[in-house]
């Protein structure tokens, strides 16, 4: 069930209308737990299972911790160890296992020992990257200290099941969202306008943005010998047009889904193609990612502390780690690597600025060109379909090499300014005083004018999002 | 206390009214706007890719001078097995003035005819039509997955449509409830998808942004190749591109290879023809509707049955209770056996060019002895 179909309308309808009218917040929760199970299981009931599974061991997990002394830090760290190697024991074996099989024969073979390891033959379960991290992190939490165990059973369930982030995040800290499930939410917690606006911007990027640009960008991708280098430019920058609209705008619609509920999810996406460094755009593309990067595995390497090589070692190290979860392929870890690379690069550029005393910096508006000009070349490595094609791409991209004939046009260039124009006016927060202050009566008109301008230009095909595979 | 309560309660009387209107106006101003501005889009966007069936409708329309007054209406069974220059040169028709055009639409279901009659028909702004040949395809209960987002699907599934269709599901009897209203309900996103004029700007989107010559140069290349809206399978596969090409051998070579389950299928309808089958209420709905509005245009129409595995005895059915009056069946493999002879078909459902030349002149052949017979019939009565 994609957010985008008319299913999920109809189910969400549902979901809506019984979880306001329930009275008790128990029954409410109890509502939602089942509501988000029968969301997963309709498209495959039997990792059902994981899901379930996941949340019994952090739940015992949890409790352990928290029953044990603080003093006795064996047996707390047992918990954890249990915790963690259970959920990165079902990442291993659902999404890793094949690719570390592949990867190992394919270097015995180059050593010259044949070795034909058995793969499993398992698809990937939807949603495994995001759940696993959430439940760890609980887990994490409770053996630092930040965290209380979850009052009940029912309160870790829907924590890690909750439908709207449950198969595409954004990867929510269980200090943020179990307390909210303290309190029986009112219907005037719901930011209604907010969340309309919201959920209809995400619907707008998905269906109308991301579908209708996969027609040029599949073909570019699918056969990139065969075009010019004007067409690497203009591929690569719809495809960073296609992913950042498909993932932002599914975490729209989780967010806005969940506020329709009562419940509040962390942001995930700030406009990161303004950002001016490379810095600041992982401060604003997957943010709940990338905290979850900085507070689980950077900071215990050592994060910023020791000396240079060290702190570079601990940002390296991260960043491929991050590439690895996004895909169990090499691709994905190369695409860590170079913005690993850009990371170094630019804390390195600042110091040496700052060491010489220089005041001078890039213009901010160089910054933003540079920057998204490094992230799409990243991008690069992250869509294309084999490392040849990859490497054809790449080089035009960066040398302008022309390997074959055909050209994509640059006809449609105006609705890409249209498109940065309107990104820009949302970053700009100049719709905020409208969505404030409008009459009720004029904010409806609005909100019809934006629904058919969305039913009129949405890809007649419903696409799955791009970061369902992760 | 009393005032108290009699004031609190003409307080909560009055605000009911205010609460009420207050979700009710927004409510309805979104509705008002929304509607509005879709058709607004709607009139300001020119149509999607033109289809085969437009440029059908797009060449009858623009050729008043050729003066067409016979056309065949259905699915592919029509667009592939029909030859007009064969149909009006054929012998049994000379004399008859026969100018026929072919508005055969692959894929066209039984809930699809009515919307693609009323196009023919209104193409046909000097009522020149005289003969109008109708294939019926029969009634599916379900929407399948491949169509049910489809631009197609949704601009035929206006409200009649939707009754129809939702009739014919929950009609069902022999299906579970569950899979009956399942079915009925999958029929309301075409439905609101044509009230709201849903990605109809999507192609437009699309074709803004994506290189066009290629694909159009191959749009044109296989138009040109029709000959009045006629266009062999076998045509079709050497003009299109690679995925049709291959879904198209695929099929071709699937048939080859059960050509041996095909032949024994043919013996076993003649030993042992189906027995008779109820038609459907919701048919009869359509099939007399079809009848009716080429009635109201002044022509009269011929309902087909086309040479496949499954006999259509619905119509039989629909022919021997008067729903429609004219019926020409070929769906008999003792009657038309050279139909059902492998040798003259592309694939299972469909015939080679070979076949359609043979089943073209068997068709005339029978329209001219019926005409014949009831110009006979005519002469007598006088």
């Amino acid at each position: 069930m994609i957010f985008t179909e008319f299913r999920f309308l109809l189910f969400f309808a549902v979901v809506f209308a019984v979880h306001w009218t329930l009275k008790e917040n128990r029954a409410r929760k109890i509502w939602l737990l089942l509501c988000s199970y029968y969301f997963y299981a309709a498209w495959d009931w039997r990792f059902l299972s994981l899901i379930f599974a996941s949340t019994v061991v952090d739940h015992f997990a949890g409790s352990g911790i928290d029953r044990c002394d603080r003093a006795d830090e064996k047996r707390r760290k047992r918990w954890l160890l249990l915790s963690v190697l259970c959920n990165l024991g079902l990442l291993g074996v659902f999404k890793y296992f094949n690719f570390f099989v592949d990867s190992g024969s394919a270097f015995l073979n180059t050593l010259g020992i044949g070795a034909t390891v058995p793969a499993l033959r398992i698809i990937l379960p939807v949603g495994i990257s995001f759940y696993t991290f959430q439940t760890m992190s609980y887990t994490i939490d409770i053996y630092r200290g930040r965290l209380r165990p979850a009052k009940s059973f029912l309160d870790l369930g829907l924590f890690v099941g909750f439908f709207p982030q449950l198969v595409a995040g954004p990867i929510v800290r269980a200090r943020d969202f179990i307390p909210q499930l303290d309190r029986l939410r009112r219907p005037a917690d719901i930011p209604f306008r907010a969340c309309a606006l919201l959920f209809l911007s995400g619907f707008l990027k998905k269906a109308c943005i991301s579908d209708n640009i996969s027609v040029v960008v599949d073909p570019y991708f699918a056969h990139p010998q065969a075009y010019d280098a004007l067409s690497a430019w203009i591929g690569v920058l719809l495809y960073s047009v296609q992913i950042y609209c498909d993932f932002s705008g599914y975490s729209d619609m989780a967010i806005a889904t969940a506020g329709f509920l009562g419940y509040r999810l962390c942001d995930n996406f700030a406009h990161p193609y303004f950002s001016g460094s490379i810095q600041e755009f992982w401060r604003r593309w997957h943010i709940s990612l990338s905290t979850w990067l900085r507070d689980y595995p950077y900071i215990p390497l050592g994060g910023g502390r020791g000396s240079k090589l060290f702190r570079y070692r601990n940002l390296m190290l991260t960043m491929l780690l991050g590439g690895l979860w996004h895909g169990a392929a090499w691709r994905f870890v190369i695409w860590g690597g170079l913005h690993g690379l850009a990371l170094v690069v630019h804390r390195e550029w600042r110091t040496m600025l700052e060491r010489r005393g220089i005041g001078w910096s890039i213009p901010p508006a160089a910054g933003v060109a540079l920057t998204f000009y490094w992230v799409g070349l990243t991008w690069i490595f992250f869509r294309a379909t084999d490392w040849r094609s990859a490497f054809v791409i790449a080089r035009s991209y960066l040398f302008l090499h022309s390997p074959g004939v055909k050209s994509l046009d640059l006809d449609g260039l105006y609705l890409f300014l249209l498109l940065v124009a309107a990104h820009w006016i949302a970053y700009r927060r100049w719709t905020v005083p409208f969505r404030r202050s409008a009459p009720d009566v004029l904010f409806a008109a609005v909100l019809g004018v934006i629904v058919s301008f969305i039913s009129f230009f949405m890809a007649s095909d419903v696409a799955p999002f791009i970061y369902f595979q992760f | 206390m009393a005032n108290r309560s009699i004031r609190s309660s003409s307080r909560r009387r009055n605000a009911l009214p205010g609460a009420v209107l207050s979700v009710l106006l927004p409510a309805g101003v979104f509705a008002a706007s929304l509607f509005a501005f879709s058709s607004i889009l709607s009139r300001s966007f020119p149509p999607g890719n033109p289809t085969i069936f437009d440029r059908k409708i797009a060449q009858f329309s623009a050729s008043d001078g050729e003066r067409y007054n016979t056309v065949f209406v259905g699915s592919s069974r029509v667009y592939r097995h029909l030859i007009p220059v064969l149909f009006d040169e054929a012998p049994a028709l000379s004399g008859l003035g026969i100018r026929s055009y072919n508005f055969g639409y692959y894929g066209s279901r039984a809930l699809e005819l009515p919307h693609l009659m009323r196009r023919v028909l209104a193409a046909d702004r000097e009522g020149k039509l005289k003969w109008v040949f109708i294939d019926v395809e029969p009634m599916a209960w379900d929407l399948e997955d491949v169509n049910l987002a489809t631009a197609r699907v949704a601009s035929y599934h206006d409200a009649t449509t939707l009754a129809r269709a939702v009739r014919y599901a929950v009609g069902r009897d022999s299906l579970a409830l569950s899979v009956r209203i399942a079915a009925a309900a999958r029929h309301l996103v075409p439905f609101f998808r044509h009230i709201l004029s849903w990605s109809e700007g999507s192609t437009w989107l699309k074709n803004a942004i994506r290189p066009s010559g290629e694909w159009r140069r191959r749009s044109e290349e296989l138009w040109r190749a029709h000959r009045r809206g006629y266009l062999s399978l076998e045509s079709s596969l050497e003009l299109a591109d690679e995925e049709e090409r291959g879904r198209l051998e695929e099929r071709k070579a699937l048939f080859e290879k059960k050509r041996g389950k095909f032949l024994r299928n043919v013996r076993r309808l003649r030993s042992e023809p189906p027995g008779e089958a109820d038609l459907d209420r919701v048919m009869v709905d359509v099939l007399a509707k079809l009848d009716r509005m080429v009635r109201d245009h002044g022509a009269t129409a011929i309902f087909i049955s086309n040479p496949i595995l499954r006999p259509r005895n619905d119509l039989k059915i629909a022919h021997e209770t008067d729903v429609i009056e004219n019926f020409f069946p070929f769906d008999d493999p003792d009657s038309c056996a050279v139909l059902f002879d492998p040798d003259y078909r592309f694939d299972e459902g469909h015939l080679s060019s070979e076949g359609a030349a043979i089943y073209t002149s068997l068709l005339a052949d029978r329209f001219g002895r019926w005409f014949h017979e009831k110009e006979t019939k005519k002469e007598a009565a006088h």
